[in-house]
């Protein structure tokens, strides 16, 4: 599913002392089945923006529409619009509540009124996205290792089939196999069920793996929206407002200021030792 | 001086499932021997043991088998194991799991009132302590206005309150932006140089870099101890436990491995570049 948003402001706590603008001027389009990395600086407004998404809070200002239909419109509509965007907040695991794994990622499906075959099919099909097996299907979720609980709250998302799935920070605390487990078989359910993926993360490196776009936020607006590529040519200005570019990207960057020519798009580590071969050889 | 002591140490949980009591091994005869002042990184995946084994080290666990001493304190003595917690001081992954104070100060306040420190003692170490982490300034704020980062380094100042002389970090930055990272790391090497000992247990083998030594977990036992260059250049071991080396060490390994004549012990970018350049 597509998604617009159309000069959108949002302020907490208007006409208080505390009134805060949380967004000003936002004005995204994303691309059905695009793969959408956020980043900023913690308090730049991720948070705010992603839960303008499902209607958690709604626009002081402006207007989101996700496949032409504006989200807020009516509670009908709003309870639909629901229903498509998944969201997967920080911490997932702590929302880990029935007996089993099997049950805990069943109830969301049960919720949305699926028949029993349905939600046998669904449950089965979103544990295995996210390598759960199913000699686990039985066991408690709070007798799993971290890492199996955050891949099961995943599931516990992906089991209602969203069109737009938002993940907030979902590997924070995986060790560098589980994060790369969850982010391969997030971009393969991209690429498999043409879903749109917003993914807010504190990590260059898998946003410039895995995005097709970034969209850089800094006080409430947007100061990039671009192909990674693109974005990480700004290494100072990221650097200013609190981010990074990849190592790699570094790397390169400290290499040519020192008369090294290598590409600026180069992006993995065997083009990169590729080139350096070639060169010391 | 070997503050920090962990002989054979054995963990299990037990749990309860379909009536039946079950036994997780956690931990299955750990050693470990920390010096004074020493910067200690632990490693492994998820499920293999470090958070538990940093449980030990103030005593929030004793070994169901095997000994831990913590400056010469064993754990598994009741009477003693305020001795060990003034004595080591843990900060874990989410800031606002440890933060209970509506101001800044006052949650500092907290852990040294309850030890019974006279109040001008408590605004000196208050301010102190912030000062420290660089958040004098958020002194009178309230906890909920400040970024995970700023949040973090006053999680670290309640503890540097209870002058400790031994910080185990659980994945301090795990939650932080680049920028928050990078302070929670310049504030650890600032307590290192202090005298303080230092265990971080993480993820990132950029931080792990940094200290004097790394032990590497794997399925309740240690499996590789060394310095951060003999640990980091045996990249097929450590990639065959689950983890990554860093990418400069990766990108000589790999170089290396094409026949290319370079130095094996790179760690960061400053000495690829280095290497590169001459």
């Amino acid at each position: 599913m597509s998604i617009k948003i159309k000069n959108l402001h949002s302020v907490y706590n208007e006409g208080t002392v505390f009134e805060k603008k949380a967004l000003e001027n936002i004005n995204i389009e994303i691309n059905n089945g695009e793969f959408i990395g956020l980043i900023g600086h913690t308090g730049s407004g991720k948070s705010t923006l992603i839960q303008h998404l499902n209607s958690l809070i709604k626009p002081t200002e402006g207007e989101i529409t996700i496949d032409g239909i504006n989200i807020n419109e009516n509670k009908k509509i709003i309870k639909e619009s629901r229903q498509n965007v998944g969201l997967v907040f920080q911490y997932p695991e702590h929302q880990l509540f029935e007996t089993t794994v099997y049950e805990d990622v069943a109830f969301g499906a049960k919720k949305m009124g699926m028949d029993k075959n349905e939600i046998d099919k669904n449950v089965r099909e979103s544990l295995e996205i996210v390598g759960i097996g199913e000699e686990l299907y039985e066991k408690s979720p709070f007798e799993i290792s971290g890492g199996q609980k955050r891949k099961v709250a995943l599931a516990g998302v992906l089991v209602m089939k969203p069109k737009i799935l938002v993940l907030d920070e979902p590997t924070a605390g995986l060790d560098p196999k589980s994060r790369k487990a969850v982010l391969e078989n997030i971009k393969e359910m991209q690429n498999k069920l043409k879903i749109t993926i917003i993914l807010v993360s504190h990590s260059m490196e898998d946003v410039a793996k895995y995005a097709d776009r970034l969209i850089v936020m800094e006080k409430g607006k947007i100061v990039y929206f671009d192909k990674p590529n693109e974005v990480f040519k700004y290494e100072k200005r990221l650097e200013e407002i609190g981010l990074a570019i990849p190592k790699i990207k570094k790397l390169i960057n400290r290499l040519n200021e020192k008369g090294y020519k290598i590409e600026e798009d180069i992006n993995n580590i065997d083009e990169l030792v590729n080139y350096l071969e070639r060169k010391m050889r | 001086m070997k503050k920090v002591f962990c002989e054979k140490v054995h963990y299990d949980y037990t749990y309860f499932s379909d009536e039946k009591e079950k036994t997780i091994k956690a931990l299955k005869g750990v050693d470990l021997e920390i010096n004074e002042g020493e910067f200690v990184s632990i490693l492994g995946i998820n499920g293999s043991g470090k958070s538990t084994l940093a449980k030990h080290l103030n005593g929030l666990y004793k070994p169901l088998r095997g000994v831990v001493y913590i400056d010469g304190i064993n754990t598994s003595q009741d009477e003693t194991i305020f001795e060990v917690r003034k004595y080591c001081g843990m900060i874990f992954q989410n800031p606002d799991n440890q933060i209970i104070g509506t101001i800044v100060e006052d949650d500092i306040a907290f852990g040294l009132e309850n030890l019974g420190i006279k109040p001008s003692e408590i605004i000196k170490r208050i301010n102190k302590s912030l000062e420290e982490v660089e958040m004098l300034e958020y002194k009178d704020k309230q906890p909920s206005m400040l970024s995970g980062g700023q949040k973090q380094r006053v999680s670290i100042a309640g503890v540097l309150a209870m002058e400790p002389k031994c910080i185990v970090f659980d994945e301090p930055t795990a939650m932080l932006d680049p920028v928050g990272r990078k302070k929670i790391m310049e504030i650890i090497k600032k307590l290192k140089d202090k005298g303080i000992t230092i265990v971080l247990i993480t993820h990132f083998m950029e931080e792990a870099i940094e200290s004097d030594r790394i032990i590497v977990m794997n399925d309740g036992e240690v499996e590789m101890r060394g310095t951060p260059v003999e640990i980091f250049t045996q990249v097929e071991k450590i990639k065959s436990i689950g983890l990554e080396v860093p990418l400069c060490t990766e990108i000589a390994y790999k170089l290396k491995k094409r026949g290319i004549t370079i130095k094996e012990d790179i760690l960061t970018i400053e000495e690829m570049v280095g290497e590169l350049c001459r």
